[in-house]
């Protein structure tokens, strides 16, 4: 009876706390993420109404005239803090919303960007979010020569 | 008399004019494939863009032409471009794999493509459905590609000689009127999404086999229409479904907790 008291008790305290969503974001290569100095997360809203081409407009819209009003949003982070659990969401609300990705370089250009549409809840597959090379990736990294060549050193010591 | 044969000659013209469109970008298309057997991309990508151009392919002479111009791109290491072509060919087919002789160098912007739609639902397709108080077609159109453009509908009363053929701007939802559809038992109809060049996104149905839609026949034919007709029967349904949505989702969203998100990386396309 005890042990029944007991199990019951470890039940509900595993269910107080919900495991946070994973919000994976894929770089195309390692390559890319080596250039990329700065990111931002952002989480919209959708409307039921609205199609499946939301993420293509989304992202136009966010490279052509700024990121609007997202519900929640990260401050441009550095890239290396997007890494296993970095940066975090407290609290995300229930219901479908775009996840929209974007990273820059030291000089403000942005370099990739990503969208999704995802639900989070309790159990909820990861959120992937793939990143493509936006139009100035090319012009933007011309003539770049890393000083890293790796992840695990571009974060620990940094990379030009 | 005179009225009847000036229609018929009318209508044949338009039908030559439209077939030799027709036959213009399917040359254009075997030369592109002509091009691409000579491994000449430059000229691949050219008698594909006048193929795309000259409007009038079928959904499958599209995809085939979206596939050239990406791989063509793709050889050219125009890879950016090379996606949005191959973005545009899996909208309209999300099945449709490379050809096999493709090289796995030039398959980047592909999987990138893939990658795009993987993040989506749903594909491109129609619903017709037929609407007797109105006398009409009631058609949605559900797009995410944003691609189409025209919407081609042609419909006749079962067992009529000819078929009457109205476009409209796309749009989610359109409505064409077919006289004496209201009483008709059933009507018979092909539709065309069509692109900015007219090419043909997707058809269902075709002038030599329509889809139908009206009442089903009965063996023993028993006289009368289905009460699956009946637009009481289904607002009635309809109204059910609603209600039955609204507890549900009322329900799930009351049992999921607020959630956190947390990020990683991860490099690669699958």
């Amino acid at each position: 009876m005890r042990g029944t008291a007991l199990g019951a008790m470890l039940l509900l305290a595993g269910g107080c706390g919900l495991t946070p969503v994973e919000v994976e974001l894929v770089f195309p290569r390692e390559e890319n993420f080596l250039y990329s100095e700065f990111g931002q997360l952002l989480v919209y809203d959708v409307s039921p109404e609205e199609r499946l081409g939301d993420c293509s407009t989304r992202l136009i819209e966010v490279e052509s005239t700024g990121v609007g009003s997202p519900i929640l949003s990260t401050q441009r982070r550095p890239i290396c803090e997007f890494r296993d659990g970095g940066i975090r969401f407290p609290d995300i609300p229930a219901g479908p919303h775009a996840y929209v990705m974007l990273a820059y370089d030291d000089a403000d250009s942005l370099l990739l960007s990503g969208c999704t549409i995802a639900e989070a809840y309790e159990g909820a597959p990861d959120v992937t979010v793939r990143l493509f090379p936006t139009a100035g990736y090319a012009r933007a990294t011309q003539g770049r020569t890393l000083t890293c060549g790796n992840v695990t050193q571009k974060c620990a010591t940094g990379c030009r | 008399m005179t009225r009847s044969l000036l229609t018929l000659t009318i209508a044949a013209g338009a039908w030559l004019l439209a077939s030799a469109a027709d036959a213009q970008a399917s040359s254009h298309l075997r030369a592109a494939e002509e091009a691409y057997l000579d491994v000449d991309f430059e000229r691949v990508r050219s008698r594909a863009l006048e193929a795309l151009r000259g409007g009038g392919l079928t959904p499958p002479e599209l995809v085939r032409t979206y596939e050239l111009l990406g791989v063509a791109s793709s050889a050219l290491r125009d890879n950016t471009v090379a996606r949005d072509y191959f973005v545009r060919m899996l909208g309209i087919d999300p099945d449709h794999d490379l050809d096999a002789s493709v090289n796995p160098e030039m398959r980047d912007p592909f999987l990138e493509a893939r990658g795009l739609w993987a993040a989506r639902a749903g594909r491109l397709r129609i619903e017709v459905g037929l609407d007797r108080p109105t006398s009409s077609l009631r058609i949605q159109l559900v797009d995410p590609t944003d691609m189409a453009q025209r919407v081609r509908v042609a419909a006749r009363i079962e067992g009529a000689a000819e078929y009457v053929t109205q476009e409209h701007a796309a749009s989610v939802e359109l409505s064409t009127a077919v006289t004496g559809a209201n009483s008709a038992d059933r009507v018979e109809y092909y539709v065309e999404v069509l692109d900015m060049h007219g090419n043909v996104m997707l058809a269902a149905g075709s002038p030599f086999d329509p889809r139908v839609v009206g009442r089903m026949r009965m063996e023993g034919g028993g006289g009368g229409g289905s009460f699956l007709e009946e637009p009481v029967f289904w607002l009635v349904v309809a109204a059910v479904a609603v209600v039955a949505a609204a507890v549900t989702i009322g329900f799930v969203v009351d049992e999921r907790s607020r959630i956190g998100a947390q990020t990683g990386i991860s490099f690669g396309v699958p």
